[in-house]
């Protein structure tokens, strides 16, 4: 109640009216090419020292005392421009940026009045996709981990560990709807096409309130609208994995169209085996390894009030072993993928009400299988397990953005989600003498209905950006309710030209969680719900940043940040549990409950923005551990994957017109480990490896520099061609992936003659599995 | 963790060399003639292995105490985590007191590779048994006392020496045998095992129980079944010992009088050497039933030792080792057995 009155207070404080005349622009902004709307554009008015950003949907407002002005409209890798305006004669306006030639230097000028919000990441998706990452493989997550405060798992991991939390902690919406999982080929690469991406937003804390449902971090990511004004196709050829996007209006200028596809190019590797195995030859040992993802969209502009957009995404892991011997064969298979689709309406109901309408679905499946027929005397039988874990998602959401004065805009919402959840369910099956056994674990479906609102009050004078928010959200599941009240507050201080402050404080809670092995290899990340038994997780967080523009053009930036967060109610797996075998468990009962945690740090980063030399330097030290009862007899602990030094370093530079260069250095510390703490003989007089505490110790530090090249150009027949390649891990540095303990045997001869074979020694070897790798790839867009 | 790298470092790579002439530059035009180097994931494999110190010097007590047979134990050192493992592994100096209901019974003496015993006292069914080890320049550690369980009580034991079972190994031949206890109890855990002989000799060979319940996975290791290897009669000279494996239930899974059922794969076949060396197939002509019940702390054990370690697999987190030593590592648990013989 504290709270709602607070935010009443501030809402009729802000919505005071104002005496003087005033009148409100407002219009879209559209890169000039394609007429896609631009996400985040400045719209300024200097000598008033007021501006505006465009929002998701490129739709911008702006209160100005009526008059005459020039107002600056500016985007990154866009020329800006100087429009002059009298709001007499019109307040609503199409403004259309030409992006920068390729074959031109990129010299991009913000706007001043763009606070940077604390807690967010703003690094253009043009600078992530040059960061060189596996294989050439363009991937913003991974890139992402070069920013303060991010960081990957293990070695070819694509899940963001942000400021430590975990994967599952992660707010990940396309096109609004929320994803589950973000790999591709366990984790080596992300599953979002860059082809297919406008933009990509992360918020690392102070959380807006229209932001909900996740502790760690929010990442909104945006499908490219499709081409307004012409037809455009790419291809582009990676020793990974290729995709093609196509993309063209259906009426030009009002509605158009996107589809983009990738695969990996395995497939066809693989594809001599396949041919044998359908053709019934015997094959020993036969793996499998494939993925696809599809990104397509539509937009219809009914008028310059109404819009339709429509996106669907859809991506597919596959991976299979099979064994055969003699009267022995097994399978073992794995598979996993996500759905989406949203289908948004927007309205502008005036210069200073915008709206917008969707529904959503979003669906997730994993199923780990493996199956094993024996024959002996004409008799075949059948054993094998399923682990199925899918989600469903059905959502409907509505928004209004409001700008009633100069200085204050209204966001306010409400959403509704009903879940299906099948938890991890285990079928064990067994077939014998032609009689089929089928287990299936407890695990059964659980259906929960989660509800939101939220209102964000926005503040923006020449001095001072300040976001209060309050968002009320509750699951319904088994009978009971979790409601949750999240009070969030953004802001920033501009305390001289030159130095802004900020600080934020979010509560947020989670109204499901991801059953973790410490295990590394495959995704067996299973998601379940909040249910009466296992209460939603739940953390605060309070950031402090400090800006320095060390220049006017800013062409040299300082930024320093530091977070403290705690959290409460995670779950955790008990040491030496897993799903499988204990299958006829149910999971609620099986995972540790009420786990506490902690998580603070530091963030450092010094970049240039502009210029033919870019780039940055990033450092973060951050802690963050887990504490309960039942694990390390209730001490604190580290994380999974929790490193307390991340140091990055991101240059990119041109060398002419035509080709330029980008290197990167990443060093991180060890992520926390398990290892044995002694060994000594058991019961049965062989070595064994004595395990302790969990993540009692911590891997070898990583560390890695990578180079990649580009030459821009264009083809005879005037076509954009990009050429890349480069070398991955350039110095063939050994960062172990995974441990493989080992106790290792000798034979030794007898006096008497003969010999025997006596335990030798006890190895841990470290695994490492990317070592130095080239890579090129094509692109040519026509 | 004071770790030292040491580099085994293996590269075996495939190079596949490309020039690439790269035109259309008017500073950049030909003057890129590189090689390219083409690796795939496995064309390069760099090994190193980690080197760990032993944390905190501590005892390791290893004891299996059988009904009606005298009490022995293992009293050894724990050592580095990796790296040569020490022939001195044992201590042959150290006080080992036996108490019974917490009276003590005696001291133990030492055998051989720190195994101590203490002769003419068979251990009584229904006690508690506890040993208290002092060793100089270690801390003091006894185990958790641990319950001799109740004797094994059958309705039947038969084997069925002529119906095929379908089995889980090549070339298999399953046959069955199976066990009905008189009152299995809730709290108590069986276990169904055997050995094979020929000519008075036990013969061992690929040969594995295997649950005939309605789970029928192979080596189960869930709440109500584990396989375990038993090794009754450990010498600790750090070679394989040979082991009997055993199917381990749970009594409190089932109801009264469960019926205990393995397939005996591959059973019989034995390879024997003729006067020429040569080695040929025979048939083995005993077979020991052996019915055991064992106290919680050897099932605990026995699922405990079964988990994959961690690390390297996905579906496990790495098991915190089981032990019901105070102070120190290692376990101490008890058993009571029965054999019916099958002359064949």
């Amino acid at each position: 109640m504290k709270y709602l009155l607070i935010f009443l207070f501030l809402f009729s404080s802000f919505y005071s009216s104002q005496a003087q005349s005033y009148t409100t622009i407002s219009g879209k902004i559209l890169e000039a090419n394609s007429e896609e709307v631009l996400i985040g554009a400045s719209v300024y008015v200097p000598i008033l020292k007021k501006g505006t950003n465009t929002n998701q949907y490129g739709f911008f407002s702006l209160k100005i005392p009526s008059g005459t002005y020039e107002i600056v409209v500016s985007y990154v890798g866009h020329n800006p421009q100087k429009i002059l305006i009298d709001t007499q004669k019109q307040n609503v306006f199409t403004i259309k940026l030409e992006g920068v030639r390729i074959l031109e230097e990129v010299v991009v000028r913000s706007g001043k009045d763009d606070f940077r919000e604390v807690g967010v990441t703003s690094i253009s998706l043009a600078k992530l996709k040059e960061i060189p990452t596996i294989l050439g493989e363009s991937d913003v997550l991974k890139a992402l981990a070069f920013t303060p405060g991010v960081t990957n798992g293990a070695e070819g991991s694509a899940g963001l560990y942000v400021r430590g939390g975990t994967p599952d902690q992660n707010l990940v919406l396309l096109d609004e709807a929320p994803i589950y999982n973000t790999s591709h080929v366990f984790g080596f690469l992300s599953i979002f096409n860059t082809d297919a991406i406008k933009n990509i937003d992360l918020y690392k804390g102070g959380f807006p309130a229209r932001f909900g449902g996740r502790l760690a971090s929010v990442l909104d990511i945006s499908m490219k609208d499709g081409n307004k004004t012409e037809s455009k196709k790419e291809i582009s050829f990676g020793i990974l994995s290729s995709r093609f996007l196509v993309e063209g209006p259906l009426s030009k200028g009002k509605s158009s169209y996107m589809f983009s596809g990738r695969t990996m190019n395995t497939g066809f590797i693989f594809l001599p085996s396949y041919i044998k195995r359908w053709t019934g030859k015997n094959l020993r040992e036969f793996t499998s390894i494939w993925f696809y993802d599809i990104n397509a969209k539509m937009n219809f502009t009914i008028n310059d009030k109404n819009q339709v957009y429509f996106s669907v995404y859809n991506n597919y892991d596959y991976w299979l072993n099979a064994e055969q011997v003699t009267n022995r064969k097994s399978e073992t298979k794995l598979n996993w993928g996500n759905t989406t689709s949203t289908l948004r309406y927007n309205h502008v109901f005036s210069n200073n009400l915008f709206a917008k309408f969707a529904v959503i679905y979003s669906g997730f499946n994993y199923v780990f299988s493996n199956q094993a027929d024996v024959t002996a005397n004409t008799k075949t039988t059948t054993t094998g397990f399923a682990v199925n874990n899918n989600i469903r998602d059905w959502i409907i959401k509505t928004g209004i953005e409001y700008t009633p004065s100069t200085t204050y805009t209204l966001r306010a919402g409400a959403e509704h989600v009903w879940h299906r959840f099948e938890p991890g369910s285990v079928e064990v099956i067994n077939i014998e003498n032609e009689i089929t056994t089928t287990q299936i674990s407890p695990n059964k479906p659980i259906l929960t209905e989660e509800s939101s609102i939220y209102a964000e009050n926005n503040f923006q004078t020449d001095k001072l950006r300040l976001n209060v928010g309050l968002r009320l959200a509750n699951l319904s599941v088994d009978n009971t309710n979790y409601f949750s009240l999240e009070p969030r507050l953004s802001m920033t201080y501009r305390i001289h030209n030159q130095h802004d402050i900020k600080f934020g404080y979010s509560r947020m809670r989670q109204f499901l969680h991801q059953l973790s092995s410490n295990g590394i290899g495959i995704p067996n990340d299973i998601w379940v719900t909040a249910t009466a038994k296992v209460p939603p997780s739940q953390a605060q967080q309070i950031d402090l940043g400090w800006d320095f523009r060390l220049d006017e053009i800013k062409r040299w930036e300082l930024s320093l940040d530091g977070y403290y967060k705690t959290m409460r109610n995670l779950i955790d797996y008990p040491q030496g549990a897993d799903i499988v075998t204990n299958f006829k468990q149910n999971w609620q009962d099986l995972v540790i409950k009420n786990v506490e945690g902690k998580a603070y740090g530091i963030e450092f980063m010094l970049r240039k923005n502009t210029g033919k030399f870019n780039g940055w330097v990033s450092y973060t030290r951050s802690i963050s551990e887990r504490r309960t009862e039942e694990i390390n007899n209730g001490n604190w602990f580290p994380s999974r994957f929790q490193r307390e030094n991340n140091l990055a370093v991101v240059l990119n530079t041109r060398l002419g017109k035509k080709w330029s260069i980008s290197a990167n250095f990443v060093y991180q510390s060890g992520f926390p480990v398990t290892l044995p703490e002694a060994v000594g003989l058991g019961l049965d007089g062989s070595p064994k490896l004595i395990y302790t505490d969990r993540n009692n110790a911590r891997m070898p530090d990583y560390h890695r520099a990578d180079i990649g090249f580009t030459k821009r150009f264009l083809t005879k027949r005037k076509h954009e061609a990009q050429f890349n390649f480069g070398v991955y891990n350039v110095y063939n540095r050994p960062n172990p992936y995974y441990l493989e303990p080992s106790v290792n045997s000798k034979y030794v001869e007898l006096p008497n003659g003969g010999g025997t074979t006596v335990f030798d020694n006890v190895s841990i070897k470290l695994k490492n599995v990317i070592p130095i790798l080239p890579y090129m790839s094509y692109q040519i867009k026509f | 963790m004071g770790s030292i790298l040491k580099n085994r470092v293996q590269v075996k790579a495939n190079i596949t060399i490309f020039y690439l002439n790269l035109n259309s530059n008017r500073k950049m035009k030909q003057l890129f003639i590189f090689l390219f180097f083409s690796f795939l994931f496995q064309s390069c494999n760099v090994q190193d292995t980690l080197e760990l110190e032993l944390k905190e010097p501590k005892l390791i007590l290893n004891a299996i105490l059988i009904a009606n047979e005298n009490p022995s134990v293992y009293v050894g050192k724990a050592f580095a985590p990796t790296g040569k493992i020490p022939i001195d592994h044992f201590i042959s100096d150290a006080s080992v007191v036996l108490y019974e209901n917490d009276k003590p019974i005696g001291t133990l003496l030492h055998q051989k590779n720190g195994v101590y015993a203490l002769v003419n006292y068979p251990l009584k069914v229904g006690k508690f048994y506890q040993f208290k080890v002092k060793v100089l320049g270690y801390t003091d550690v006894q185990n958790v006392p641990v319950l001799i369980p109740s004797n094994v009580e059958t309705n039947s034991v038969s084997f069925d020496n002529t119906t095929d079972y379908p089995t889980l190994s090549t070339n298999g031949r399953g046959r069955l045998l199976s066990v009905i206890l008189q009152d299995s109890l809730k709290g108590e855990f069986y276990g169904l095992g055997f050995k094979k002989s020929k000519n008075g000799s036990n013969v061992s060979g690929n040969v594995y129980p295997i649950e005939i319940g309605t789970t029928s996975l192979n080596k189960l290791n869930t709440d109500c079944y584990k396989w375990l290897a038993i090794s009754d009669n450990v010498d600790y000279s750090l070679t394989r010992e040979s082991f009997i494996s055993v199917i381990l239930y749970n009594a409190s899974c089932f109801g009264k009088q469960k019926k205990m059922g393995i397939v005996i794969d591959t059973y019989g076949t034995v390879q024997t050497r003729d006067k020429d060396g040569n080695l040929y197939n025979s048939q083995i002509d005993r077979l020991e039933a052996l019915i055991f019940t064992f106290s919680e702390e050897y099932f605990i054990y026995s699922k405990n030792i079964k988990v994959l370690q961690g690390i390297d697999n996905a579906f496990f987190e790495p098991q915190r080792v089981y032990t019901n030593v105070v102070n120190g590592y290692g376990v101490v648990v008890a058993m009571n057995r029965k054999t019916v013989v099958f002359n064949l």
